[in-house]
């Protein structure tokens, strides 16, 4: 059977060719290049809810960030004790004040800068450790990674709340740097295991061996090797950390061990009306809702990315 | 099997013993010593400090002080709560029962309601009923703990008054109830922690349950089902749930740290008196022995109740129980790798 096309130089002279000219070199030239991350995005971007969520969270991010130029008053400065005390919303307060006349929507401002600085350090430090951690247990194997991995599955079993509350009541409070380390140093377990999973499963395939026979080291072959291919579901983690750390860090500070007074996080702006909710709902309602807007984005966010990834997972457990 | 059973017993006291040791290094990390927020008074004289650290056993090398504590927590003896005056062990043995009373009712209610809205997603998958209830668990999923703990009292125990505000029983009444309305007061008083615990945990149930009835929807044995002329929803009952429920029930064990997690800031909004609620006062306080000791007990809960679940697991499926060689560290460490 032979199939035929116009000829590049005659136009109009049709010449019989083979069946495997039948697809014209000009199309595979035409598709783009594209590698690993253009890849990902292209799978990402095909679902919805990923995309919203990637746009709200942009959202998010840029008025946070633009938190001085939005916000009308100072948020750690009490405006008029007594003429500002406790006013439900309004238009010179649109989520009121609280009751020390300070201005809500100024300190939801700068209390999502707070929020969401200490999420992303700890889930970046929790993603660190757990990674080299995994990374070791894995690439070592046998006895070390036996013992490596029941010190993980010990820690895991930890309410990580409890440990969070008996760290907070030993060093009495908190710096921010100090509670980045603390949510960070205890949220590495679960992200230890699928790294070192990863990296087990990894290690011995051609490619691997292929890089340790032309010399390079454990280091080397772990670094620019292996873990490269691990990056996806470590990028999931850090996303699945952020979102349970701003939830844990709002908890920890709403009940007065996270966030020192007067600086404003979420939590501290929803602990500053805890004891009179009914009247003062305005002080529970916008943090909170900040709060799930922001999650929510972060976890469309961090299952849009699996789905990318790794379309056939399951779904990470909250802290 | 038997080997099995032995290993998971060594991993559920290789719990306690590096919890017990983690809050040993934390102690001694931390600033000061346990005495210094009561000694390092400047009034206090230098000597009676000594005495005391010494009565202590503070200042033994760290190692002895170590075995003595290890000795201590396998004996009960976790210390001397100084806002309860009485030994810890007596307060946490007070508060346990509490937090798995809440902890046990809300892990079998999320277990039922999320696998329930899983089979009904699966059901109508693609429609607006799924989109809906994936938006619903993703919202559930992203609530702060305490806050949805805070909205629920607001709105069922004081714009709509029809659950208690809090604690365990109606401290006036209950005692001069009859057996059945005794049961009722407690039940009355548990609805609102329970189900605002599981809310929270059902949400992320239904996402890994409808994650893994489809992965079984492809299967073999779905199609001949389909042939045989049954109806979807005794397919998806009755043969892809079934299997698909396996994964489901690793997360049992998995999920009792994030119930216990959970529970600590519910039970405080509710005024539950279980450990939760005794850890945040103590922190408060400054009552560290509770605190730790309340670490201590939660985490030895949570391998308990883990190795149960797990030794559940393999008189369930019977692949594990013959592929008991490879598998390590059991049905759970298996998911939590996953």
């Amino acid at each position: 059977m032979t199939v035929t096309r116009p000829s590049e130089r005659g136009g109009a002279v049709w010449v019989p060719v083979g069946p495997r000219d039948a697809a014209p070199p000009e199309r595979e030239r035409r598709r783009p290049a594209y590698g690993p991350w253009r890849a990902l995005w292209r799978r990402y971007r095909r679902d919805q809810g990923a995309v919203v969520g990637l746009a709200v969270l942009a959202t998010i991010a840029a008025i946070i960030i633009a938190a001085p130029l939005l916000a009308a008053y100072p948020p750690d400065v009490p405006l008029d004790i007594i003429a500002l005390k406790s006013q439900p919303p309004s238009w010179l307060h649109p989520l009121g004040t609280d009751p020390v006349s300070r201005d809500v929507l100024s300190r939801v401002l700068y209390g999502g800068r707070v929020s969401l600085a200490i999420a992303v350090l700890a889930a970046l430090t929790a993603a660190t450790v757990g990674t080299l951690y995994g990374a070791i247990a894995g690439y070592a194997g046998g006895a070390v990674d036996a013992i490596m991995m029941r010190v993980t599955d010990a820690c895991l079993s930890i309410p990580r709340v409890l440990l969070l509350l008996t760290v907070a009541a030993l060093w009495g409070r908190l710096s921010i740097g100090g509670l980045v380390l603390v949510l960070g140093f205890t949220g590495w377990f679960g992200v230890s295991r699928i790294v070192r999973g990863e990296v087990l499963a990894l290690r011995d395939r051609e490619w691997a061996i292929a890089a340790r026979a032309l010399g390079a080291g454990a280091t080397r072959t772990l670094l620019r090797h292996i873990l490269p291919n691990v990056a996806s579901p470590i990028i999931v983690a850090i996303a699945l950390g952020i979102g349970n750390v701003i939830l844990l860090e709002a908890g920890l500070s709403f009940f007065g061990v996270g966030v020192q007074p007067p600086q404003a996080s979420w939590g501290t702006i929803m602990q500053d009306g805890a004891d009179q909710v009914r009247a003062l709902w305005w002080l529970t309602v916008f943090p909170g809702l900040a709060i799930v807007t922001t999650v929510m984005a972060v976890h469309a966010v961090a299952d849009g990315l699996r789905r990318a990834a790794d379309p056939r997972s399951g779904y990470g457990a909250r802290p | 099997m038997r080997s099995f059973v032995v290993r998971r017993l060594v991993q559920a006291v290789t719990v306690a013993a590096a919890v017990t040791t983690l809050t040993f290094v934390l102690i001694h990390l931390a600033p000061g010593d346990p005495l210094a927020g009561t000694m390092d008074d400047p009034r206090v004289a230098p000597s009676v400090r000594a005495h005391w650290r010494q009565v202590y056993g503070l200042d033994r090398p760290l190692p002895v002080q170590y075995v003595r504590f290890l000795t201590g927590v396998a004996r009960g003896d976790l210390g001397f709560s100084v806002s309860y005056n009485e030994p810890v062990i007596a307060v946490i043995r007070r508060a346990v029962p509490n937090t798995l009373m809440l902890a046990g009712t809300a892990l079998v209610l999320s277990f039922a309601a999320g696998i329930l809205i899983a089979v009904i997603q699966v059901r109508r998958e693609g429609t607006l009923t799924d989109r809906a209830l994936g938006a619903i668990s993703l919202g559930l999923y992203s609530l702060p703990d305490f806050w949805l703990a805070q909205v629920a009292l607001l709105a069922f125990s004081y714009w709509l008054p029809i659950f208690p505000a809090g604690g365990t029983i109606d401290p006036v009444i209950h005692p001069y109830l009859g057996p059945a309305a005794a049961a009722l007061d407690r039940v009355r008083h548990l609805v609102l922690p329970a189900v605002t615990l599981a809310a929270l945990t059902a949400a992320w149930i239904a996402r890994f349950q409808r994650a893994a009835l489809l992965d079984v929807a492809a299967d073999d044995y779905l199609r001949t089902a389909r042939a045989k002329g049954l109806s979807e929803w005794t397919i998806l009952v009755r043969h892809a749930l079934r299997n698909a429920l396996l994964p489901v029930i690793t997360l049992f064990g998995l999920s009792l740290s994030a119930f216990v997690s959970g529970a600590v800031f519910v039970e405080k909004v509710f005024g539950w008196p279980g450990i939760g609620s005794v850890a945040v006062d103590a922190v408060g306080a400054r009552d560290y022995p509770v605190i730790i000791a309340c670490t201590i007990i939660g985490s030895i809960l949570v391998a308990a109740g883990s190795l149960i679940a797990d030794l559940l697991y393999m008189l369930a499926d019977p692949r594990l129980r013959r592929a008991e060689g490879d598998a390590d560290g059991g049905a759970t460490s298996a998911v939590a790798g996953a």
